[in-house]
C-alpha cells in the first residue's frame, strides 16, 4: 500500500490549522463568456442535503453560478462536494468560431495595390497561445491558496502571482479598499497562464473567506475554459520577379475570459488586461511590402508568437512559389541590416543549403527557417530584439512520430538608440544564460509539438514534464548576435523575440521533410499522417477512382488472406534475443507516456503475486480450464521480459506469441491489446524496459488436457482473433473515440466484462459488455444490461471510476478495487473519456423502475417455515454484524463510506458470489482508503449463517427479485478462496 | 500494496512513523506499538464499538482499519481528548453522572459522542440514541451513559460561552 504522507505546507504555517477550514469549488461543466458576459452553463438547481449530511461540518456556498463546499477538512470539502445535486442548463450551443467583435485596422503603411500584381496568394492560419503549455498552471493536483479575514479586510496567500495586481482585483470584486487586502505570493507569475490562474484561486478564496466569516483554504482544479484560438487570414501579392506587393493581415481572436470569481457571480470586471494591447506595428511583416495593412480585434492582445508564426509560414510559402530558398528571399526583402545579418550569421551556423529533404526507410527528414525581431519598451527604453532559427526535423511514417533534432537559434537585442558596440569573445553568453535560453526554447518547442487530440492521446493534467514535449526535444545551439551581457538580463524578462521563430521554424521543416503545410499550431504527427494520406490518396489520377476502388478491394482481400495464414500457424518462429535497450534511450516523456498506457492496462494488477514485487508475474488467474500464472514482465534477461526486441514484444501483445514463438494464453487480454495505437505501444514498451529488472520465475501453469497444448491456440486465434489497432468512428466525438480506444484497447474492460463462450472467447453484439465472471467474482454487465437498480450516468461512472465507490450503485471491490487504484492515476480526461463511452450504453433512466418504489410480490405468507425463521435469523445477524455500518436512516456517522444495500447492484444480480465474497472475506484493500474497510466475517460465521443472512438481505434490499439459488455451493466455493 | 514503506500518521498531535505490517489494525497498533490504551478490543469485527477512535474527527472502528488505511491522518484517542490537564466536557459529564459500570464500553461510548458533538454541537436526544445504538453497553448502564451524553452537550455549550 503505497501510502500518502501528509502534504507539506510551503513556507512558514499561515494561519492557525485549527481553525482554518478547507473549500472545494463545483465547476460548471461548460465554462464561456462573451467580452463581458457569462456564457457557460447557467445554475439551475442546487441539492445540497446529501452534501450537508457528509461529515466535516460542510457548509454550502452558492452565488450565482459559484458553488462551493467548506469543510474541516479537504477530503472532506471535496466528498461533501461531490454529494452535491446540482443542475445546470447547457442549452447555449458551444460555438468554437471566435465572436463578432468590432475589427479595425491597427497598422497600414503604403498605398494599397491589391489586383495589380502577377501573383496573389492567401492562407489561414490558426494559433492557441500555451494550449498545451508545460508546466501547466495548474498542476494535477489544483493549486492551494488561502485567505484569512482580518480586522475590516483580508489576507491572501498565494503560491504564484503578482500581489499588486491581485489586491487590486480583489478589492473591487468585495468593495473593500485596496490597503484592506494583503496579498503575499511565493513568487511571480512564470507564464501569463499562472498570471490568470493566480487571479481566478484568489477571488474565490477571497470571496469564501468573506462568506464564510473564517480562513479558508481552496484547492482548485484547472477549470476547463473552452480555449479561444487567434486565427489568421493573410493576403499577400507579387510580381512574377519576386518584388513584394501588397499585404494584408487579418486577425481575430477572443477577449481573455475574466477570472473565475467575476465571471461566476456574474460581476463586471473592471480592470483592464494587465498585459497591454500591443502596437499594430508591432505586429507588422519585417519585410518590404509596398503596401501593408493589418486588420484586428480591438483591445485585446494578440500574441506575437500568432502573428509571426503565420507571417513566416507564408513568407516560406511565397519563397516556395516562385523558387527561391527560403533564407536567400529572406536575405533580399529584409530591409533592416542588424536582422539581416543575424539571419546571415545563422544560416550559417546551421549549414544551411536549402530544406535539406532526406528520405531513408520510412524516416523523412528536413529543415525549415523562421525569422522574427520585434520593439518593445521596457523601464522607458525601447529594446530592440532579433531572432532566428533553423529547425531540424524527423518524421517517422511507421510510428507517425515527429520530432525536432536539431535547432540552431540566433538572437540580438539593442537597448536605446545607440548601436550596439562590438564585443569581445568574453562578452559570449556564460553557461548559465545559454541554458536559461535553451530552456525557453525548449519550452517554446513543447508548446509547439505536443497535445495530440487524436484517441490516442493522452490528458495532459498528470506529471508534465519540465520542457517535455510528446516528441523528442533536441538540443539548442546557441548563435550569439553580440550584445552585453547587462541588457541580456533585460531580454530574458521582457521574452523579446527570441522564441518567436519556434513554431514557424518547425512547421517549415516539417513542410521541408513530408511536402504536408501545418498551419494550425500547435502540431502533432497525428495532422502529419492524416495529410500525407490525404495527399497520397489525391496524387492519384482523378476520375479513375472506380478502378482504384476495385484494386482496393483487392488488394484488401490479399492482405486480409495474409495475416490469416500467418495467424494460422501453429508453430511460430522465435524472434531473436536482444540485450536489454539501455535505459536512456527512450525519452522521458515516452517512458511516461508508457507508464500511463500501462496504468490503463492495469499490468501491474495481473502480473504482480500478493505481497510480490510489482510486474514479476506469479499472480494466479483461475479460469475455467485450470490455473494459469501470469509471467515476469520486468526487465530481467533471463526470467523476464529483458531479452525481448521491440518486435517480439509487438508480437506477444497484438497476436499473444511469446518471443520465443510459444502461444499465450488468452487470459493475457491480447485480443484487446492489439487495439492499442503504435505509438503507444511502443512508450509502453519504453516504460517496462526503464524499470528494474527482478529475477522471479512464476510456477507453471496448472491445466487441464486439452487446454495445456498451446498450439490448440492457433485455430483459437483463427477463430476468435482479429489482430487490428483501434479504428475511431468518424461520426462520434473525440471524447467517446477516446473513451472507446481506452475501454477495447488497453483498458481490456471486455476482458472481464463481456460473457464468455464455451471455448473462453469474449462475446459481442448485444453481450458486448453484458457482464462476465473473473475469479470467482462477477463482472457486472456495463450496458443497458445491467442489472443495478438504478441506470449509471456518465458523472456516476466517472466517480466511481475515480473514487471506487458511487452512492447509487456500491463500492469497488474484488478485481476492480486495484483497477480504481491505477485509473486513479490517470488524468481524469482520460477517465472521463471512459465514463463518456460507458454511458453511451446504459439505458434510459426511465425505462427502469427503481426498487425503492417498487411492491414487493413475494409476501411473507407465501414462504416456508424454514424460509421464514432463515430470514428472522438473518435479521439478527444483520443488525449484530452489519447495521452499524449499513442499517438505513439511523446509526452513527463513521470514518468511510455507508454503502446503500438497496441501491447496490451485486444485491440485484442473479448470483450471489461478489456478496458472498465480500461478507466471508471483507474489502481489505479498497480502491482508496478514503473509503474505508469491511471485516471479512468468514471465521465467525457458519454457512448455515451467511445462507441466512443472504436470505435476508435479498428479501429486504431487493424486494421482488427471487430467493438465490446454490447459495451453499457458492458459499463452499467462496470459503476456499483467497480474499481479495 | 507490494512494498512495504514506514508509514506516517499523527496520534493526538504527534507524528508517529512506524515501519510495521501495513494491515495490522490500527487498534493493535494504538495498543501495542504506541501504548495508548484508551481504546478497548471488543469484538474486532467493528460490531461493538470498544475501539472507538477519531479518525480526522469522525468516529471509526479501529479494529477493522488496518495501519495503512490512517497514513496521513490524524487519529485521536481518548488518551489524547484532555486538553493542558484539563479533560473534555465530555469525559467530565462522564465522571460527573458515574457513566461507567464495568468501564469497558465507555471509551466507544465518549469518543462516539466527541464526535457526534465535533459534527453537530447541538444534537438532540434521539440525534444521541441514533448515534449511540451500535455501542454495545453489556452491564446495563445505558441510563448513566445517556445522562452523561446530555450533560455533554450542556457542558460543551457552557464551555462554548465562557
Amino acid at each position: 500500500m503505497s501510502a500518502p504522507l501528509p502534504r507539506q505546507m510551503a513556507g512558514p504555517l499561515t494561519t492557525d490549522a485549527a481553525s482554518l477550514r478547507h473549500a472545494r469549488l463545483a465547476l460548471p461543466p461548460r465554462l464561456d463568456w462573451q467580452p463581458s458576459l457569462y456564457t457557460g452553463a447557467r445554475l439551475q438547481g442546487l441539492n445540497s442535503e446529501a452534501a450537508l449530511r457528509c461529515p466535516g461540518a460542510p457548509q454550502v456556498v452558492q452565488r450565482r453560478h459559484l458553488v462551493a463546499v467548506v469543510a474541516d477538512s479537504d477530503e472532506q470539502a471535496r466528498r461533501a462536494c461531490s454529494q452535491l445535486r446540482l443542475r445546470w442548463n447547457e442549452a447555449a450551443a458551444q460555438d468554437s468560431t471566435p465572436r463578432v467583435r468590432a475589427a479595425q485596422t491597427l497598422h497600414a503603411r503604403g498605398q494599397d495595390s491589391s489586383g495589380l500584381h502577377d501573383i496573389a496568394m492567401d492562407a489561414h492560419y490558426q494559433w492557441r497561445d500555451g494550449a498545451s503549455i508545460s508546466p501547466p498552471a495548474f498542476p494535477a493536483s489544483g493549486i492551494v491558496a488561502i485567505a484569512t479575514p482580518m480586522r475590516g479586510g483580508l489576507r491572501l496567500d498565494l503560491p504564484f502571482g503578482n500581489p499588486a495586481l491581485i489586491a487590486m482585483e480583489v478589492a473591487a470584486l468585495l468593495s473593500l479598499p485596496v490597503a484592506q487586502v494583503e496579498v503575499r505570493s511565493h513568487r511571480p507569475p512564470a507564464s501569463a497562464q499562472e498570471r490568470s490562474a493566480a487571479s481566478d484561486v484568489a477571488g474565490v478564496v477571497a470571496l469564501l473567506a468573506l462568506q464564510c466569516g473564517q480562513a479558508v483554504s481552496l484547492v482548485l482544479e484547472s477549470p476547463n475554459f473552452a480555449s479561444s484560438p487567434t486565427s489568421l487570414q493573410l493576403h499577400g501579392e507579387l510580381d512574377q520577379d519576386g518584388r513584394l506587393g501588397s499585404y494584408h493581415l487579418h486577425i481575430e481572436q477572443d477577449a481573455p475570459p475574466p477570472p473565475l470569481a467575476w465571471l461566476l457571480t456574474e460581476t463586471a470586471y473592471v480592470l483592464e488586461d494587465a498585459s497591454d494591447p500591443h502596437d499594430g506595428a508591432a505586429l507588422a511583416s519585417p519585410y518590404d511590402w509596398q503596401a501593408l495593412e493589418i486588420i484586428g480585434p480591438q483591445g485585446v492582445a494578440i500574441p506575437l508568437a500568432a502573428s509571426t508564426f503565420a507571417q513566416e509560414i507564408f513568407f516560406d510559402e511565397l519563397a516556395q512559389r516562385i523558387g527561391e530558398d527560403a533564407v536567400q528571399y529572406r536575405l533580399r526583402h529584409l530591409p533592416d541590416p542588424h536582422g539581416a545579418a543575424l539571419v546571415r550569421s545563422v544560416a550559417q551556423g546551421a549549414g544551411w543549403n536549402g530544406p535539406a529533404r532526406q528520405v531513408q526507410g520510412g524516416i523523412l527528414r528536413g529543415r525549415g527557417f523562421a525569422y522574427a525581431s520585434t520593439l518593445e519598451q521596457e523601464q522607458g527604453q525601447p529594446v530592440q530584439s532579433w531572432s532566428a532559427w533553423v529547425a531540424d526535423v524527423e518524421y517517422d511514417r511507421a510510428s507517425g512520430e515527429l520530432s525536432v533534432t536539431r535547432v540552431t537559434a540566433g538572437h540580438d537585442q539593442r537597448v536605446g538608440t545607440t548601436a550596439a558596440a562590438t564585443h569581445a569573445a568574453d562578452d559570449l553568453l556564460d553557461q548559465k544564460q545559454r541554458a536559461l535560453l535553451g530552456e525557453q526554447a525548449r519550452l517554446a518547442m513543447a508548446q509547439t509539438l505536443a497535445s495530440d487530440q487524436g484517441f490516442d492521446a493522452w490528458s495532459r493534467e498528470l506529471r508534465p514534464l519540465p520542457g517535455q514535449a510528446s516528441a523528442g526535444l533536441p538540443q539548442v545551439d546557441l548563435i550569439d548576435g553580440g550584445s552585453t551581457p547587462a541588457l541580456r538580463d533585460i531580454q530574458l524578462k521582457a521574452g523579446g523575440a527570441f522564441t518567436l521563430p519556434a513554431a514557424a521554424a518547425i512547421s517549415n521543416a516539417i513542410h521541408a521533410a513530408t511536402g504536408v503545410r501545418l498551419r494550425e499550431a500547435p502540431f502533432s504527427g497525428e495532422q502529419i499522417r492524416l495529410a500525407l494520406e490525404h495527399q497520397e490518396g489525391a496524387g492519384q489520377r482523378p476520375g479513375g477512382w472506380r478502378r482504384l476502388r476495385k484494386y482496393g478491394w483487392l488488394g484488401g482481400a490479399a492482405a486480409a488472406l495474409g495475416a490469416t495464414l500467418t495467424l494460422a500457424m501453429p508453430w511460430r518462429a522465435e524472434i531473436a534475443p536482444v540485450a536489454r535497450p539501455a535505459a536512456d534511450l527512450y525519452s522521458a516523456a515516452t517512458i511516461e507516456r508508457g507508464r500511463r498506457v500501462a496504468l490503463a492496462g492495469d499490468c501491474a494488477v495481473c502480473h504482480t503475486a500478493p505481497g510480490g514485487v510489482a510486474n514479476a508475474g506469479g499472480h494466479a488467474l483461475q479460469t475455467p480450464f485450470g490455473t494459469v500464472y501470469s509471467t515476469n514482465i520486468t526487465p530481467d534477461e533471463k526470467t523476464g521480459i529483458g531479452n525481448w526486441s521491440y518486435a517480439a514484444f509487438e508480437r506477444a501483445m497484438r497476436e499473444g506469441i511469446h518471443r520465443d514463438g510459444r502461444h499465450l494464453y488468452p487470459a493475457f487480454p491480447y485480443t484487446a491489446f492489439a487495439k492499442i495505437s503504435e505509438a503507444d505501444m511502443q512508450s509502453l514498451y519504453a516504460y517496462l524496459m526503464a524499470q528494474p529488472a527482478v529475477s522471479s520465475t512464476p510456477p507453471e501453469n496448472d491445466l487441464r488436457f486439452p487446454f495445456n497444448m498451446r498450439p490448440l491456440l492457433a485455430g483459437w486465434n483463427l477463430l476468435f482473433h482479429k489482430n487490428e489497432v483501434f479504428q475511431p468512428d468518424p461520426d462520434r466525438s473525440t471524447l467517446w473515440n477516446r473513451g472507446a480506444y481506452l475501454v477495447e484497447g488497453a483498458g481490456h474492460c471486455t476482458a472481464c466484462h463481456s460473457p464468455r463462450n464455451a471455448l473462453g472467447a469474449e462475446q459481442g453484439g448485444r453481450r458486448y459488455l453484458g457482464g462476465g465472471t473473473v475469479d470467482g467474482w462477477e463482472a457486472p454487465a456495463l450496458t443497458a444490461l445491467s442489472k443495478s437498480p438504478t441506470p449509471w450516468t456518465e458523472d456516476e461512472l466517472f466517480s466511481y471510476l475515480r473514487s471506487g465507490f458511487s452512492d447509487r450503485h456500491g463500492i469497488a471491490a474484488g478485481p476492480m478495487a486495484p483497477v480504481v487504484a491505477e485509473l486513479a492515476q490517470l488524468p481524469a480526461g482520460d477517465v472521463r473519456a471512459i465514463a463518456h463511452y460507458l454511458a453511451s450504453f446504459q439505458a434510459p433512466a426511465t425505462s427502469t423502475s427503481t426498487t425503492t418504489s417498487a411492491p414487493a410480490p413475494i409476501t411473507t405468507t407465501s414462504l416456508s417455515e424454514s424460509q421464514k425463521l432463515s430470514q428472522a435469523n438473518g435479521r439478527r445477524l444483520f443488525q449484530g454484524a452489519c447495521a452499524a455500518c449499513h442499517i438505513e436512516g439511523t446509526g452513527p456517522t463513521l470514518f468511510g463510506v455507508r454503502p446503500s444495500l438497496r441501491v447496490n447492484t451485486n444485491l440485484h444480480s442473479d448470483t450471489p458470489d461478489n456478496l458472498i465474497h465480500v461478507i466471508l472475506h471483507g474489502i481489505r484493500e479498497p480502491a482508496n482508503p478514503a473509503l474505508g474497510y469491511m471485516p471479512g466475517f468468514a471465521n465467525s460465521f457458519s454457512d448455515a449463517q451467511v445462507g441466512d443472512l443472504l436470505a435476508y438481505l435479498r428479501s429486504e434490499f431487493a424486494a421482488g427479485k427471487p430467493a438465490w439459488e446454490g447459495v451453499p455451493e457458492s458459499i463452499a466455493r467462496s470459503r476456499t478462496q483467497a480474499g481479495h | 500494496m507490494h512494498k512495504q514503506e514506514p508509514i506516517t500518521f499523527h496520534v493526538n498531535g504527534h507524528a508517529a512513523t512506524l515501519d510495521i505490517a501495513a494491515d495490522a489494525p490500527l487498534l493493535n497498533v494504538l495498543r501495542n506499538d504506541l501504548c495508548l490504551n484508551g481504546p478497548k478490543f471488543g469484538c474486532g469485527l467493528g460490531e461493538c464499538g470498544a475501539c472507538t477512535v477519531l479518525v480526522d474527527g469522525v468516529a471509526a472502528r479501529s479494529c477493522v482499519i488496518p495501519l495503512a488505511g490512517v497514513a496521513g491522518r490524524h487519529v485521536t484517542t481518548l488518551d489524547g481528548l484532555a486538553q493542558e490537564g484539563r479533560l473534555d466536557p465530555v469525559q467530565q459529564a462522564f465522571i460527573d453522572e458515574q457513566g461507567a459500570q464495568c468501564g469497558y464500553c465507555m471509551n466507544g461510548m465518549i469518543m462516539t459522542i466527541k464526535a457526534l458533538l465535533l459534527r453537530s454541537p447541538n444534537p438532540t436526544e434521539d440525534e444521541i440514541r441514533s448515534e449511540l445504538d451500535f455501542n454495545l453497553c453489556r452491564c446495563g448502564t445505558h441510563v448513566e451513559i445517556m445522562r452523561a451524553a446530555l450533560r455533554a452537550v450542556e457542558l460543551q455549550r457552557q464551555g462554548a460561552v465562557q
